[in-house]
């Protein structure tokens, strides 16, 4: 049965299993939103979809998903969203490792599809090429449906993002059976960029308000961009380089006959070198760097003693001939001298 | 956080080591010799040394009475010990007598007593010479003058040597170091430039506060003046010095001079006249338009830019308002165009012009993601003074974002290789560290807060009180208070015992809510010491107030001793405070716990002493729920009446 693997954003308690119309369910799973009947914090490594139909951790009643209700329950599944987004908490070390490995991926990947600014997609788009996306098969149902919802409670373009997770949705089920298998190396982004701050108890109702904004009103958009700001660390970016340049220099610049600085560098740049130096100076942290420095500066011989080195040697020399002198006590022989 | 990622980067170490063939037998492949470096061994062994956080610097003696345990301390430890540099430096030069004799080999020149007195004292140029080598400057010019009224001709590279040592001094002398105070002439900086000698801990640069100024009948303008020829150096070191002493219009003026005569300036002058841009025009327009007419000029005069001349070109643009976004990215795309590495300097001039505020409409570019994508996994050496400042501004805009991942990005970037090296001197580091821990303590889970806490602290970073009340704040919100006795220590051991904000804050969360006992008889024990600390404190930097009394008392109520928190009752008293309501409840219910009848009396006597507008109350409650005797109880109505009255009258 082909399970899905979910992350778990559990600290400890089990939430309970909440009762649900199927979108609100599907809504949640879309928000990754763990079950387990045993509380117990569960790593994994699949992609971030529930299937429905096996024995899902929610009692969910499959049978209600009539798209009459689907406005209802988009408009409770909201609310539910924000409960639950809020709730939300990401275990920070497995996050680092899952983003660790993220970026692995993305150092593979050439370059990107265009970015779509401030679309939730962007956390979708990162699928790896090695993923194919031959497998269109129907998905299920509830997930449309809850793909429609989390669509509908993102301020602008409702159209694309729904598209678009659907189309993620298609990925995801292609890949599962891969990552069942197979390695960690297709995380999905979903579980790895899971941005939600860390919240906890008594804070997550003023954090998640400042956080997620909801058009609660119904007029379309957010004044604030919340949720696009949460998405920054996520959505591609074009890049530093990308913009145009000032167009002001040449690529080579054929410099006039003489350089102007041949003689030796004047006091500004000695200075300039102290300055920097001074600035960027630490002090050694451990005996090696200070023997370091200490050679550098040159207090002491090089580490370890370098005997071909002249000025070394005389001394090397000197310390070892005294000892032999002093015993042999060769200067004081004649016998050698004498002639026979 | 004990991952820390070693690399070999300052030596020939990452290994090109040919693999082994495994197939070829017949042709041995001689590997070519590698060239080590002079310091490679020592390198490699040092990289292995991880850093201890349990142990304080390296530089301060291994004793536990000598090892800093407050902020205050590690910088008047690390002064004391630059200090004794000093002074052995100072004997050594001032009596080089007594240090003649030379044992080592090969010699150490920088042990041995320095020349710090000119030798040559005829009027040659030699003589002008060896003064400008020694930096000092009025005997310079005194001889130049002296040779000058002579007749003798000076060449013009010594008169330039002379300009570059005027200019760069402002006309004053530098300190030197066989000197215990500087020279008390006007306008005199306290630190040198090349201050190497004079690290300070935590206190900012004296030059940055106090900057020389160019004065009227400089010296420098004068010889510039009088000098027959000049040639470009002369013209580019006087628009040099003048900027750096803020003579903007006059470098100004001197650079047109500079084209008037048809000569080129150098990339160094142009980038100090960059620098200067902001100074000289008030419009923001203007100034992006004077700067891109500079760099515009450095074409035509065929001169290369360099890193320093886009860096200053960025730091300029940080006074153009919003307009300098595109410009500054553009900037940093002729950078890339022409394969000039950016430093720490450009990606911090970068921040300060997108993020100038922690208005939410600041925050929503996203141009530190994109610096923090380019950085990551680089190395990077030091090519700017103003690279020490990177790391403290991220974090800065990290904290306004709230965002712990970019954080925890940055610190990795921060631990890659050498670049720890670029966080800057102590002051700087603390800075850094304690936004870090502070976004730490904001967004993290408790467990993680605290293996945080031990690491940095205190290795790395004294916590200031906001610090501690941020990690107090984290544990209040995690419900982990029976961490609080263990921070108090901490507390005591930082020495913001005496901060009364802070203390104020501990009692507070410690007498909130009550406790299990064991947690509550750790806490009892606390709110003893920090009695102790108030009635120690000598010079008075801790006061009393009604909180915090009646925070100690309670808790040292709650933890069962009872004589002890009796005791802290005449304090308040003895110091103008009134106790709290809820204060004598609990004594009420001990007393009725213990059927103490007399403490009860007493209670209501106490609190009627106070006129405690509810006294009547404490009095019907202490009539209901103990059995008095009549003689008792007309006390007790003496009292109430007396109190009533009292009340009455007010």
């Amino acid at each position: 049965m082909r399970r899905a693997a979910m992350l778990v954003f559990n600290r400890g308690t089990a939430r309970p299993a909440i009762r649900a119309p199927g979108e609100e369910t599907a809504g949640r799973r879309l928000s990754w939103r763990l079950l387990n009947g045993t509380g117990r914090r569960l790593i994994v490594t699949g992609s971030a979809m529930l299937r429905n139909d096996d024995e899902t951790l929610h009692a969910a009643s499959p049978e209600q998903k009539e798209s009459t209700e689907k406005k209802e329950a988009a408009a409770q599944g909201k609310n539910d969203l924000l409960n639950i987004i809020g709730g939300m908490k990401v275990d920070i070390s497995s996050k680092r490792k899952f983003q660790a490995l993220r970026r692995e991926q993305l150092r593979e990947k050439t370059n990107a599809e265009p970015e779509s600014m401030e679309s939730t997609t962007s956390m979708f788009q990162k699928a790896t090429k090695n993923i194919e996306n031959q497998c269109y098969k129907t998905l299920n149902p509830d997930l449309v449906t809850a793909a429609s919802a989390v669509a509908s409670s993102m301020p602008h373009s409702k159209g694309q993002i729904e598209s678009e997770l659907l189309k993620q949705l298609r990925k995801h089920e292609s890949e599962t059976e891969v990552q069942k298998n197979g390695g960690v190396s297709n995380i999905g982004d979903l579980i790895a960029s899971m941005k939600i701050g860390k919240h906890s108890g008594a804070r997550s109702g003023s954090r998640a308000a400042s956080q997620i904004r909801f058009d609660e009103d119904g007029q379309g958009y957010v004044p604030h961009q919340g949720v696009s700001r949460e998405f920054n660390a996520l959505r591609k970016r074009r890049g530093l380089y990308a913009e145009k340049k000032l167009n002001i220099f040449p690529a080579q610049i054929e410099s006039e006959s003489v350089p102007e600085t041949v003689t030796q560098p004047s006091l500004w740049d000695t200075e300039l070198a102290n300055q920097i130096a001074t600035v960027s100076e630490q002090l050694p942290r451990n005996g090696f760097e200070e023997m370091i420095q200490y050679t550098k500066e040159g207090k002491l011989w090089q580490f370890p003693v370098n005997n071909e080195d002249l000025k070394k040697r005389k001394a090397w020399n000197s310390m070892n001939t005294y000892f032999w002198r002093s015993i042999c006590m060769d200067s004081q022989r004649k016998d050698r001298y004498a002639i026979s | 956080m004990g991952i820390i990622e070693r690399y070999y980067s300052a030596s020939p170490f990452l290994c090109h080591c040919a693999t082994a063939k495994q197939t070829d037998y017949a042709e041995v492949v001689i590997p070519r010799k590698k060239t080590w470096d002079k310091l490679a061994v020592l390198q490699a062994l040092s990289a292995t040394v991880n850093r201890d956080p349990t142990a304080a610097h390296y530089r301060f003696q291994d004793d536990p009475y000598l090892l800093p345990r407050t902020s205050p301390e590690f910088r008047l430890y690390s002064l004391s010990q630059e200090s004794g540099c000093n002074a052995a430096r100072y004997i050594v030069n001032n009596y080089p007598k007594l240090f003649q004799k030379n044992i080592a080999e090969p010699s150490i020149p920088c042990l041995m007593p320095q020349q710090l007195e000119p030798l040559i004292n005829e009027v040659t140029e030699e003589a002008l010479k060896e003064r400008v080598r020694l930096r000092r400057v009025r005997d310079s010019v005194d001889l130049y003058d002296q040779l000058v009224q002579a007749g003798t001709s000076v060449s013009l590279e010594t008169t330039n040597t002379l300009l570059d040592l005027l200019c760069f001094y402002g006309d004053q002398e530098p300190p030197r170091e066989n000197q215990l105070e500087p020279e008390a002439t006007e306008n005199q900086t306290e630190v040198s430039e090349d201050s190497q000698k004079r690290r300070k801990g935590r206190l900012r640069r004296a030059a940055d506060l106090l900057t020389v100024t160019w004065r009227e009948n400089h010296n420098a303008e004068r010889i510039f003046n009088l000098m027959p020829e000049r040639n470009e150096h002369s013209f580019c070191t006087m628009i040099r010095g003048m900027i750096k002493h803020a003579a903007y219009t006059k470098a100004i003026n001197m650079y047109t001079d500079l084209l008037n005569n048809r000569m080129k300036a150098d990339v160094h002058t142009f980038n100090v006249l960059i620098l200067a841009v902001p100074e000289v025009k008030e419009a923001y327009n203007e100034k992006i338009n004077f700067i891109l007419e500079l760099l515009t000029q450095m074409v035509q005069q065929k001169v290369q830019p360099n890193l320093l001349t886009f860096n200053s070109a960025l730091k300029s643009l940080r006074r153009c308002g919003s307009m300098a976004k595109g410009v500054s990215l553009q900037v940093i795309n002729e950078m890339k165009f022409l394969n000039i590495e950016p430093s720490l300097a450009t990606f911090d001039h970068l921040l300060g012009i997108f993020y100038k505020s922690a208005a939410m409409n600041q925050l929503q570019n996203d141009i530190i993601f994109r610096i923090v994508d380019e950085m990551e996994g680089k190395h990077f050496e030091p090519k700017d003074p103003n690279d020490v400042n990177f790391f403290t501004s991220a974090m800065r805009v990290c904290l306004d974002l709230k965002d712990l991942e970019l954080a925890y990005r940055i610190h990795k970037i921060l631990e890659t290789g050498n670049n720890w090296k670029l966080l800057g001197d102590s002051y700087q580091q603390s800075i850094y560290y304690g936004r870090f821990f502070s976004i730490v303590c904001m967004m993290e889970s408790i467990d993680v807060v605290l293996k945080w806490y031990k690491d940095l602290i205190p290795s790395l970073y004294y916590p200031n009180v906001q610090g501690v009340k941020d990690l107090l704040q984290a544990l209040d919100t995690e419900n982990q208070l029976q961490l609080i006795p263990h921070i108090w220590k901490d507390i005591k051991y930082l020495g913001h015992s005496n901060k009364e904000d802070l203390v104020e804050e501990v009692l507070e969360l410690m007498g909130r809510d009550k406790h299990p006992p064991e947690l509550q008889a750790a806490f009892s024990d606390t709110a003893l010491d920090i009695k102790a600390t108030y009635m120690k404190d000598q010079q008075k930097i801790l006061k009393w107030t009604a909180a915090s009394l009646g925070n100690v008392t309670v808790l040292i109520l709650r933890g069962g001793r009872f004589q002890d928190a009796w005791e802290m009752l005449p304090l308040f008293k003895a110091n103008n405070r009134v106790p709290s309501k809820v204060l004598l409840d609990e004594f009420l219910d001990h007393a009725k716990g213990s059927s103490n009848k007399t403490l009860a009396v007493d209670l209501v006597k106490l609190a009627s002493t106070f006129s405690l507008p509810s006294t009547s109350e404490f009095l019907d409650r202490v009539m209901a729920e103990f059995e008095l005797t009549d003689e008792e109880r007309r006390t007790l109505k003496e009292l109430d009446n007396s109190s009533s009255d009292n009340s009455d009258c007010e």
